[in-house]
């Protein structure tokens, strides 16, 4: 258990810290400083799309600080190390999506006379702007800890446990239900703007309306908005900004992000030059709105098939290239464990010197804070943990990890010059001994080494571990899905990343002087695995999978070591450790459980 | 997707029911109403997200699918999805885990809550 030391105040000060942040800045109202009717409707310039008009309350949301700290998130967070103007806000973006459902909302109603309630533009409107409001800072290097942030809310007796691949949903539904500022600043848009209608005749209804729109589930979140026709309205709206597994949508969400992260990024540049063709074409589709739109029933939307194959080939290939690259993979990994170590530190101090809402708003507050204050705030979290790292729960091996991550802050700092090497410098080496290959990266100006277990290698570690085991194909795949869709939800837990590091350092430390090594999960692995599972039926499908090109640059494990590696004998050495390790893992799942 | 979870709803509502040959209506109901707005778990967007995961279990030889039309109206549960349930179960033994553990604990209850226990 942890251990209060009361009087040093060594944890809770910071703790606190981060409830007063949340508390301050986010959760007050607002009402006395920024007063509805001496807000105006406003008209701004967008980078995409050029003037854009705002209505009076998005305006009037827009001026809260929960909502405007999403001008200070970037929206593709730590890109702009390798390409450099993708530097563009979250705000922009939600500004943009605004912006598109609007005009879809019109044409609906103009050439295709659906029918459209008198609010539904003020709905859309709202829930455009509001639907990144949950996003952390850093992107989606956070999204690796979904499952342990949902963890924490299910305990609020309201919450919704949703599948661990919506981290900012599962943070903008907490918001729209428990955040005093935004509750009563769209309280006070309900009733300056007469939003009441049959359906929506409660501010709390209105509220949930938006909340189920922005988590795109096609069944009511709540009992209040299980009526036929809300149901209706409410699938018509959420297929305009987003879509439903499989059903569809217009997605304005994407038709944005796709048109804007392109035009800041530079991603055209990325793609060969067919790939360029097809991309202009799109964009041009794209931005003009000259896409067939369906609905079906008068109830759900889609894009005609055409345009939305174009759009989901251009997707798969710019997150292959860009999002889920050997660089952000590299980067993201890094974050997801240094915000992962810090989310477990907050979660304990908070079991010990507060109440479980409390506990939520310290985690809150970190998690809501600008791309550089989470930097700050990791750093110090870090830093005070690792110089009183005995006071926390776990044991050494929990200690150990908690301290390597503190000296990954240094590394954090290398990355920029990291990166613009990393690509060509890696290189294949082979160890004869286990006949295994890895990817190395030697960073020989800044005395480093990344080793590489890639997709491939896994696939060959897997083989291995299959041919000592007796269970059934079937069984063996679904164990592995297991795997997956628990990573997806708490890739550090699932993994046991810190006795998976305290075990090949404990192997390292007999055979080598002074090195030490750092392992960091890629959570894109896991994402691009489960996207793409509906096509895996067989271990033999998924083997080719994972031997395949598509997955060549999204490695499932990064190991940083402090020092270069000097030899090929230490190499070698250090590569064995690694396979018998993660061997040694993977072994109990394919285990048989006796029923008995 | 979210077929492992799946596999193991339709194995438990299965079991419970004392059924092997499931009416899809009732069983949609069960996912959406009862594990849904009751339990507040979900793991499906949608019907046609629940289709896509029963499809891929037929592709594994789990289940079979009877058809109206296109639609599914009855699903026939075979042994091989007992195992895959037992696998899904056996997990959070084998590895660590968080909310696996309290998805299973959900459906257990929801279907010990709908369907007696």
């Amino acid at each position: 258990m942890w251990k209060p030391i009361i009087g040093t105040g060594i944890f809770e000060g910071i703790f606190y810290d981060l409830v007063g942040y949340y508390e301050y800045r986010f959760n007050r109202d607002i009402g006395r400083e920024v007063k509805y009717e001496k807000v105006s409707d406003y008209q701004t310039i967008d980078p995409i799309y050029d003037k854009i008009y705002l209505p009076k309350y998005i305006r009037y949301l827009m001026l809260l600080p929960i909502t405007s700290r999403l001008s200070e998130i970037r929206q593709l967070a730590h890109t702009y190390l390798f390409l450099p103007g993708a530097s563009h806000s979250r705000l922009e973006h939600s500004i943009g999506v605004m912006y598109r459902s609007t005009k879809i909302l019109k044409k609906l109603k103009r050439e295709y006379k659906l029918k459209i309630e008198q609010n539904d533009e003020l709905i859309i409107q709202i829930a455009s702007l509001l639907h990144d409001l949950g996003h952390p800072a850093w992107g989606h290097a956070l999204d690796g800890i979904t499952g342990y942030v949902v963890d924490l809310l299910k305990e609020l007796k309201f919450f919704h446990l949703f599948s661990p691949k919506k981290l900012d949903i599962a943070i903008t539904i907490y918001l729209l239900l428990e955040n005093e500022q935004i509750k009563r600043a769209l309280e006070t848009c309900y009733y300056r703007e007469k939003a009441n209608d049959q359906q929506l005749h409660t501010p709390e209804k209105f509220i949930k309306f938006i909340a189920q729109i922005i988590a795109e589930e096609e069944f009511p979140l709540f009992s209040d908005l299980s009526d036929k026709d809300i149901l209706r309205r409410a699938h018509l709206l959420t297929t305009i900004i987003g879509q439903y597994e499989k059903r569809g949508g217009v997605n304005t969400d994407r038709l944005d992000w796709m048109i804007r992260d392109s035009h800041h990024a530079g991603i055209l540049k990325k793609l060969s030059d067919e790939q360029q063709e097809q991309f202009i074409q799109f964009m041009q589709q794209n931005k003009n709105d000259s896409f067939q739109i369906k609905c079906h029933n008068g109830e759900y939307l889609d894009i005609d098939q055409d345009f939305k194959k174009l759009m989901d080939s251009l997707r798969k290939k710019i997150y292959k290239i860009v999002y889920e690259g050997l660089e952000r993979s590299l980067i993201d990994s890094l974050l997801t464990r240094l915000a992962y170590t810090v989310i477990d530190i907050i979660s304990q101090v908070g079991d010990q010197i507060a109440s479980y809402s409390t506990k939520i708003k310290a985690v809150m507050g970190y998690l809501l804070m600008q791309d550089f204050l989470m930097k700050e705030y990791t750093n110090r979290i870090l830093s005070i943990a690792k110089g009183y790292s005995h006071l926390l729960m776990g044991d050494d091996k929990y200690r150990e990890f908690v301290n390597k991550s503190a000296n990954l802050i240094d590394f954090f700092d290398y990355l920029p010059c990291i990166i613009d090497v990393l690509e060509n410098n890696v290189q294949r080496i082979h160890n004869p001994k286990i006949n295994m290959s890895f990817d190395c990266v030697n960073l020989d100006v800044y005395d480093k080494t990344i080793l590489i277990v890639s997709s491939q290698t896994l696939s060959e570690i897997l083989k291995r571990v299959l041919q000592n085991t007796k269970m059934k194909k079937e069984v063996a795949l679904t164990n592995i899905y297991n795997l997956i869709s628990a990573s997806r939800s708490d890739i550090y837990l699932t993994l046991d990343i810190p006795l998976l590091e305290y075990n090949i350092q404990k192997d390292i430390n007999e055979h080598i002087h002074n090195l030490n090594c750092h392992v960091l999960a890629n959570y894109y692995f896991f994402r691009r695995i489960d996207s793409d599972f509906r096509d895996i039926k067989t271990l033999n499908d998924l083997y080719r999978y994972l031997e395949g090109k598509d997955m060549e640059k999204t490695p499932y494990l990064f190991i940083i070591f402090d020092r270069a590696l000097e030899s090929d004998e230490e190499r070698n050495k250090v590569t064995e450790i690694i396979f018998n390790q993660i061997f040694m893992y993977f072994l109990p799942i394919f285990h048989q459980i006796d029923s008995k | 997707m979210a077929w492992n979870y799946t596999a193991y709803i339709l194995w438990k509502y299965s079991i419970r029911r004392g059924e092997n040959i499931i009416n899809f209506r009732n069983f949609m109901n069960f996912i959406f109403v009862e594990l849904g707005m009751k339990h507040r778990l979900f793991f499906h967007d949608g019907e046609r997200d629940l289709c896509r995961d029963l499809e891929y279990l037929k592709d594994l030889g789990a289940i079979e699918l009877v058809r109206n039309d296109k639609s599914i109206t009855k699903i026939i549960v075979k042994e091989l999805l007992g195992e895959i349930a037992k696998a899904v179960e056996d997990f959070p033994r084998k590895i660590k885990t968080r909310l696996f553990e309290e998805y299973l604990k959900r459906i257990d209850s929801a279907i010990d809550v709908s369907l007696g226990t």
